[in-house]
């Protein structure tokens, strides 16, 4: 036993002084948690059926509930529409369940809100219940009790543990302090936590009241697409709320239970300190190694599973995003960044962090220009390179793409793509080496989307040379070209000479085809030359692709030059030596104009669209039927002659059946009869309509005559008294409605006809001015 | 070009594209006395309808008006009661000036069948003949100064009165 120096009473005094001082701050800490620790034990027990029964929630969501009502007959509506329009994600089929299911449930929405709410209060009680005496748990957990037993002093006050500490300064209270300082971090962290338990506990009452009265809302919009947005994040809301409580008390459960079973470790140190006894410094030293040890170990996982417990209660409860996952995670990243201050973790500074994060990115560059370290990004450039030769053709344009995309959206942050001058300056300072390329295209890309490439010739230059760079197949230059499309090549292509030209000139396929689809939106394909071009550019792509842009060119087809009047149309449609794919197009023009109006277009026309039995063929034999009788007349007549005379070395659709060489008196009386059955039965703008073939047959004319002379034995015209004009009669009239027609529309060849016509019905004694 | 003072063809644009309009409104005027369809088809009506469109100043959208008005009234479309406010309502004109039209229209053109104008107009709309407006064989009572002023009198050039 040595004597005591002035170190050791020193040294005993500051010990002394410190642990009075942690032992003041317990006493503090102590109090407030079991006061929170009451108030949440109170709080939950209070809340117990506090939702739906509520006056203000029934009320009110009884008139979401109407509100919500009122939109099943205008969502029915909308399926109805969807389905009769064959829009997939609105008809019946995908619809149907789900709205009968919401108008179902719209009604119990409170009571289910209800039913969950009571499961979460269930489950939360279960948990309190496991808590049992949570205060004196927790003073327990903290070792003052049973320590202080432990020294044998029969009490809990820090005095006791002093006095015994007073024998070996050096040890026993050195090891007592860094305990207290781990209990005292821990009661701090718990003590929050218990707090965000009370407060949220507390929160979540008037946030579950406005969830439960709109939940009729989250059901019906539940049944469109377009609406399930406000669906999903309603539940993800309701969720969230309502089980967050059960599973953070959970995790505090979890906490305290550790927190229970650590002063018997506690005691365990200070009774092997005692049996050891003074001359048994080397298992004390062991033994205050161990323990110290232990104790840190130990407070640490207090520390990992309270705040673990928020953390991991917080990802059961919540998705990512929602509002109380953000207001949860800044409480939780408080409590993170206080436990790391307290743990000495050194904070990066934020400057720092960023400068570190862009040379980690792009790399650092030597002075003359090479990188002493390529970054991420080359690492990423040369994994998507391996990718590529590996296979993955697309891979290098992606990680290109991407590269070019940070630096967009860097300039845009910075407002270039509102100020054109300073954009204009950076453009400037491409292919001076003061850009990278990523910073080249990002800069090219924003002019592409504004509008501001530049005019002309230039323009055109600007736009090859920035694809070029990107690599014509990439992604980027997709998105470049899409920009351009989007603004109609407005300021580099002013006119349609100049887009065309650079459509004929450029080797660059995506270009060619954004200019092309460009100019069949704007009506600038003007000839069958340019047609014929654009499907060979897009011949190799896709159906869908390839139906619209045959949609496109069908707009387009009444301004070639060749197609633009309508004998121009039936001419180049019969003449053999011209692109099937024009005509195709043309047959479909002239199909939904109704110039399909003889036999022989009707099959030319068929056999474009694959032959007579496809959809495409029998909807325009329909609307001929319809609308053009004669014509359906000379399709029947030779149809019949086809299947009559199927070996005949006469091409039928090049078959006149009133021809010398071709005709019988059988075959000439059937079409004969086929005109005189329908025609009595057309309109005058139905037989001014008629084909010139059709209207140039002997039978047509005789037919037509007969027919306007029997209208006027039926109601013949009156000359007018003195001065009168008189009046016109049935067949007066019929013929001035089909001169009307050719008034619109001359036609001289089918007007010869009609002046015969006239000239007869005069001679029959019809009054004509 | 249609003749837009002969009720018969002031809509003939639109009638003779339409077989099915243009027969029914034969058929009307088929039903029709003899002396309404011959005051239809007169020469003379045509002149009178021009006459008061050039007296009145009115312009040639207000002039088709005029000629449809007349047809449609001896055609039994619209009540000859009713004639005032239709004149004022077609021709966007007041209803002093309205008036004088209809007063013009009644006398100098549907005098010389007025009689059965009434008696097809009664029958039609089932309306006292008291309703239906008498023809006044007084000139105008409204001085020229008063005359309300039509609305753009001159906007549309009537190229008939240039040569």
């Amino acid at each position: 036993m040595s004597l005591f120096s002035i170190s050791d009473i020193v040294n005993s005094a500051i010990a002394k002084i410190i642990l009075y001082i942690q032992g003041l701050v317990m006493g503090f800490i102590g109090t407030a948690l079991a006061w929170t620790a009451y108030a949440l034990a109170w709080f939950l027990k209070f809340q117990g059926g506090f939702f739906e029964e509520v006056a203000i929630v029934k009320t009110s969501w009884e008139v979401f509930r109407n509100f919500a009502n009122m939109f099943f007959i205008l969502i029915l509506i909308i399926i109805a529409f969807a389905t009769i329009f064959d829009i997939q994600n609105y008809n019946w089929k995908g619809l149907m369940a789900k709205f009968i299911v919401a108008a179902l449930l719209i009604n119990f929405s409170l009571a289910i809100g209800g039913f969950l709410i009571d499961v979460s209060n269930n489950l939360s009680n279960l948990v309190l219940n496991q808590f049992g005496d949570i205060t004196s748990d927790l003073a327990g957990g903290f070792g003052i009790t049973k320590l202080g037993a432990a020294l044998g002093g029969g009490t809990s006050s820090i005095k006791a543990v002093l006095e015994k500490s007073a024998g070996d300064p050096e040890a026993l209270a050195l090891g007592v302090i860094i305990s207290l300082s781990g209990m005292l971090i821990v009661a701090v962290i718990t003590l929050l936590s218990m707090l965000a338990a009370l407060v949220f506990s507390m929160i979540r009452v008037p946030i579950l009241w406005a969830l439960l009265i709109v939940s009729p809302l989250a059901w019906i919009t539940g049944i469109l697409p377009n609406t399930r947005e406000f669906n999903k994040k309603w539940w993800n809301w309701f969720i969230g709320w309502t089980f967050f409580l059960p599973t953070y008390l959970f995790a505090l459960m979890m906490g305290i239970a550790i927190l229970k079973g650590r002063p018997d470790l506690s005691a365990a140190a200070v009774l092997a300190e005692q049996a050891s006894g003074p001359e048994g410094l080397p298992t004390r030293a062991a033994n205050f190694f161990g323990f110290a040890f232990q104790d840190v170990f130990y407070w640490g996982l207090t520390v990992i599973i309270l705040i673990g417990g928020l953390a991991a209660s917080l990802k059961a409860s919540f998705a990512a995003g929602s509002g109380a996952t953000k207001a949860f995670g800044n409480i939780s990243g408080t409590i993170n960044n206080w436990a790391k201050r307290k743990a000495y973790i050194p904070a990066i500074q934020k400057a720092g962090k960023e400068k570190l994060a862009e040379i980690q990115d792009t790399g650092l560059q030597g002075k003359v220009g090479r990188f002493l370290y390529g970054g991420e990004r080359a690492e990423r450039l040369r994994a998507a390179r391996v990718a590529g030769l590996l296979g993955k053709k697309e891979a290098m344009s992606e990680a290109e793409a991407a590269e070019v995309q940070k630096n967009y959206a860097k300039y845009k942050a910075e407002g270039l793509d509102k100020d054109k001058t300073a954009l204009d300056a950076l453009n400037k300072q491409i292919g001076t080496g003061s850009l990278s390329k990523f910073q080249e295209l990002a800069a090219r890309k924003l002019r592409a989307e504004n509008g501001w490439v530049a005019e002309g010739k230039a323009g055109e230059t600007e736009i090859e040379e920035t694809i070029r760079t990107a690599g014509e197949n990439s992604k980027f230059a997709q998105e470049y070209v899409d920009a351009l499309k989007k603004n109609g090549f407005e300021e580099a292509l002013g006119s349609q000479a100049q887009a065309e030209d650079l459509a004929k000139r450029t080797t660059i396929l995506p270009l060619k085809k954004a200019i092309l689809e460009t100019m069949i939106k704007n009506n600038q394909i003007l000839s069958d030359t340019m047609a014929e071009m654009v499907l060979g550019v897009f011949k190799n792509d896709s159906k869908a692709v390839k139906d619209e842009i045959e949609k496109g060119l069908q707009k387009n087809i009444k301004n070639f030059s060749d197609t633009k009047k309508k004998n121009d149309r039936a001419a180049y449609l019969l003449d053999a030596s011209k692109n099937k794919g024009i005509k195709r197009i043309l047959a479909r023009q002239m199909s939904e104009d109704g110039e399909i109006n003889t036999y022989q277009k009707y099959k030319t026309a068929a056999e474009l669209f694959g032959g007579e039995n496809e959809t495409e063929s029998r909807d325009m034999l329909n609307k001929i039927i319809k609308d053009k009788p004669l014509g359906h007349a000379d399709i029947l007549f030779r149809q019949k002659l086809a299947k009559a005379e199927a070996d005949d070395t006469i091409l039928v659709a090049d078959y006149d059946p009133l021809s010398p060489t071709a005709t019988t008196p059988a075959r000439e009386k059937e079409f004969v009869d086929q005109i005189k059955e329908k025609l009595p039965k057309m309109g005058a703008k139905a037989i001014a309509e008629t084909d010139i073939d059709i209207w140039e047959r002997p039978v047509f004319e005789t037919v037509l005559k007969d027919k306007i002379g029997e209208l006027e034995r039926k109601e013949p015209s009156k000359l007018g008294k003195t001065g009168g004009r008189g009046k016109a009669g049935a067949g007066k009239r019929y013929l001035l409605r089909i001169m009307k027609v050719f008034e619109l529309d001359p036609n001289p060849e089918k007007e010869v006809i009609m002046e015969r016509i006239i000239a007869a019905s005069k001679a029959a004694g019809m009054p004509w001015p | 070009m249609r003749n837009i003072y002969s009720p018969i063809e002031v809509d003939d644009d639109s009638l003779l594209l339409d077989d099915e309009k243009h027969e029914l409104f034969y058929s009307k005027i088929n039903a029709l006395p003899q002396n309404i369809q011959d005051l239809l088809f007169s020469l003379d009506t045509e002149d009178k309808l021009k006459n008061i469109a050039v007296q009145t100043k009115l312009n040639q959208n207000q002039s088709i008006e005029l000629t449809r008005l007349v047809r449609d009234v001896l055609i039994n479309e619209i009540y000859l009661g009713d004639i005032i406010k239709e004149s004022q309502k077609r021709l966007v004109v007041s209803e002093e000036f309205a008036r004088e039209i209809a007063n013009q229209i009644v006398s100098v053109i549907l005098a010389p069948a007025l009689e059965d104008i009434k008696k097809i107009h009664v029958e039609k709309f089932g309306r006292p003949a008291a309703d239906v407006a008498t023809p006044s064989n007084s000139k105008s009572q409204i001085p020229e100064r008063d005359k309300p002023q039509i609305i753009n009198p001159g906007n549309i050039v009537n190229l008939r009165n240039k040569n």
